[in-house]
């Protein structure tokens, strides 16, 4: 079943000798035509998003500065541990995540389905209605202390009813185009997106209403486990795939490896990752054949991102260099190589005899950072860096933003590193039988380090939002750079 | 080296499907089929949802259901409302995000804190706490554990009686009497009161499972609920 290996494209080749744009596979004219790119809306949620993760990071480094001088913002309830943390993980999926694919969807689902999405009035109302009614309010609610103590759905139900809202307007948006498309069939990225925006709408009210009102205790936890794995398996997971297999061959103009092991990797994610959640709860009163069940799917799973990993670095056969030169297919690259990693540690770290000796620890939030932080974030930050000088008529600053590369890679592979260590190191206090505090004890180095390497990575978001600011390029010699694909097309 | 035109160039035809995509027309039927749209909605996001939902989700409900019913024991008593104001500050402040309320079926948890956790403990919690993280102890064994004193002093100060604690504490649950003394308001009195109430049936009924009294047997005579662990 797997495509023999194409040619290689030689004009690709030739493109980035000569330092050109490596513009990807051709789409008929016409179908462009038909098919505008918004890119206002690309651009709105592009730079909302990046804004928004500044804030969502601040609010996870004043966290991790409160391990180390807990006193610190502590004498007003706002300012409290408690509510910051509530404040960093729901800004990291709905500030900063979610405009991220919300901008990538608005710049590629036209292309890659032919058609428009349903209306630029309804995106504009999404956009509004994201960042205000779940963003703004939601943060301005759990810093006041209307929580709901969900993990990752810590906005109270109010905001939830506005966020199931907006994911069906979501649907509605990106699911229009695809299921308009001729002979109906659809290229990989597609297949992700159609996926997250049909299953999220109703695990997300099953998540968070199921725990808050029908299921109580160890009955909730089932559920909560579910969703827990369910927003980042079936929402983060297949929309940051989706922009990986889009962004690999439109920068080096050749098709993806395999067709075969694209739909294995993509029916495997289908079928094994929703089974998951429940290894969050192992050793609990939670029925044994239900723990069992979730751990081998999460070892299932694990196979199945081995087979997408080979598959999107396959792809780049002979382009490889490309990596070094282009800075936002280095960071999907990189994003990619993360992916490997933290499935590969997730799968190990559900197993039982691991999570006896290490649930609980550090070393988990070193797992969820390396997926949110690694994985989704840098290949977000790829794709929005490869839009960017299509939808805004600048460039990116190439230098600034190899920069902010570096700074992110070595700031995020300090702290996985460092929480590992911590983590093993809370493990080791808690089995020998020393008293409780000692596991915290151990633990303040390898704290002192998680939030210098956050600050790091900090400081890499601040240059990312700098290198989008490059002078406009409308210069001689690049025409139709900077001209609105929209106002283009209406004109022709 | 100055490469800054890293995207594709708007001028010129950009992705496209057909040509992105390497499959062709000579697939076989089903692999057409698998690419539609609909197949993926359906298949996909309904299909694997729904079956999720009740492998894992009501399968396990329907089991904890009936266990809950047949090992609650005649102790058990819902929480009064001074509880349940207090689980409400628990959930707001994000406790569960440091402390656990189950202690695991491992040697290693029942030797530290007492009795594992059973479904029916947790019948009247909405949403439920258990938690993912261990930065301080469970406290699902705290009931009687120690004096309402030392609760709110920790509240107030956790430096104060566990010196290298990183605890926040929550100062502005207490105000200060006209004679200069430090007072617990309505929710550190809830909060107490609902600590108090963590593992306080199980420790007057004991294990109700089979799973619960196994651990136990596995560690008699050194599960008394910790009480020496946290300090």
């Amino acid at each position: 079943m797997t495509t023999a290996p194409r040619e290689i494209d030689e004009t690709a080749e030739k493109r980035v000798a000569a330092h050109e744009p490596v513009t990807g596979i051709d789409l008929p004219p016409e179908a462009s035509e038909h098919a505008p790119i918004h890119h206002d809306l690309v651009r709105a949620h592009t730079v909302t998003g990046l804004v928004g993760l500044l804030f969502a990071a601040t609010f996870g480094l004043i966290v991790a500065t409160k391990f180390s001088a807990p006193e610190f913002l502590g004498d007003t309830e706002v300012g409290s541990w408690g509510r910051m943390r509530f404040a960093h993980v729901q800004g990291i999926l709905y500030a900063w995540l979610m405009n991220g694919f919300l901008a990538f969807a608005y710049y590629a689902v036209p292309t890659l389905s032919g058609r428009p999405v349903r209306s630029r009035t309804l995106g504009w109302v999404i956009f509004y209605v994201w960042n205000i009614g779940i963003v703004a309010l939601g943060w301005t609610f759990v810093l006041l202390g209307y929580s709901q103590s969900v993990e990752w759905g810590e906005f109270p139900v109010v905001v939830d009813v506005v966020t199931v809202l907006a994911f069906l307007a979501v649907g509605v948006q990106f699911l229009h185009p695809y299921l308009r498309k001729p002979r109906g069939r659809l290229y990989v990225s597609s297949w992700y997106t159609t996926l997250a925006l049909t299953f999220t709408p109703a695990a997300f009210v099953i998540g968070q209403f199921f725990p808050e009102y029908l299921t109580p205790g160890a009955m909730g936890a089932v559920i909560s486990g579910l969703w827990i794995h369910d927003a980042v398996g079936l929402l983060v997971t297949p929309l940051t795939l989706a922009i990986a297999y889009y962004v690999i061959p439109a920068t080096t103009g050749r098709p993806i490896f395999s067709h075969f092991m694209s739909m294995v990797g993509f029916w495997s994610l289908v079928f094994f990752y929703p089974l998951n959640g429940i290894h969050h709860y192992v050793y609990s009163p939670i029925p044994m054949g239900a723990q069992k069940v979730a751990i081998m799917a999460s070892v299932f799973m694990g196979i199945g991102v081995v087979v997408v990993v080979t598959n999107l670095l396959a792809s780049l056969r002979g382009n490889g260099y490309l990596a070094f030169w282009d800075v936002p297919l280095r960071f999907v690259w990189t994003g990619i190589v993360f992916y490997l990693l933290v499935s590969l540690q997730g799968a190990f770290q559900a197993s039982m005899r691991v999570q006896e000796q290490i649930h609980f620890s550090d070393w988990v939030i070193a797992h969820s950072h390396l997926a949110m932080a690694g994985f989704a974030s840098f290949i977000i930050i790829g794709g929005l860096l490869h839009a960017w000088p299509n939808v805004s008529g600048r460039t990116v600053n190439r230098r600034v933003a190899n920069l902010a590369y570096w700074v992110a890679t070595i700031g995020l592979v300090t702290m996985v590193v460092y929480l590992t260590i911590v983590g093993l190191q809370q493990a080791d206090a808690w089995t020998s039988g020393a008293p409780w505090i000692e596991s915290v004890v151990v633990s303040e180095t390898g704290w002192l380090v998680r939030s210098l390497s956050g600050t790091a990575l900090f400081a890499a978001f601040v240059l990312l939002i700098v290198s989008l600011y490059k002078t406009p390029v409308d210069g001689p010699g690049q025409p139709g750079r900077g001209v609105d694909r929209e106002d283009a097309g209406a004109s022709r | 080296m100055n490469h800054e035109h890293d995207g594709p160039d708007p001028a010129a035809p950009e992705v496209g499907a057909k040509a992105v995509d390497p499959g062709s027309d000579h697939d076989p039927r089903w692999v057409r089929f698998l690419e539609r749209g609909e197949t993926i909605m359906l298949l996909g996001g309904v299909g694997s949802l729904v079956f999720s939902f009740v492998a894992l989700g009501v399968l396990p409900l329907i089991s904890l259901r009936g266990e809950v019913t047949r090992s609650t024991p005649e102790e058990f008593t819902a929480m009064t409302a001074q509880e349940e104001q207090g689980f409400t500050v628990y959930k707001r402040e994000g406790c569960a995000y440091c402390h656990t309320t189950f202690v695991r079926d491992t040697p290693s948890d029942v030797r530290r804190f007492g009795p594992p956790a059973e479904a029916w403990e947790y019948q009247d919690q909405y949403p439920q706490q258990w938690g993912t993280r261990r930065i301080g102890p469970d406290l699902s064994r705290e009931s009687g554990a120690r004096s309402d004193g030392w609760h709110y002093a920790h509240l107030y100060d956790p430096r104060s009686t566990v010196p290298q604690s990183i605890m926040p504490g929550y100062p502005w649950m207490f105000s200060e009497a006209v004679d200069g003394t430090i007072v617990p308001d309505e929710d550190a009195e809830a909060l107490v009161a609902y600590l108090n109430y963590l593992g306080r049936d199980i420790s007057e009924s004991g294990p109700q499972t089979e799973r619960g009294r196994n651990a136990m047997n596995g560690h008699a005579g050194t599960s008394h609920g910790g009480t020496d662990e946290h300090e």
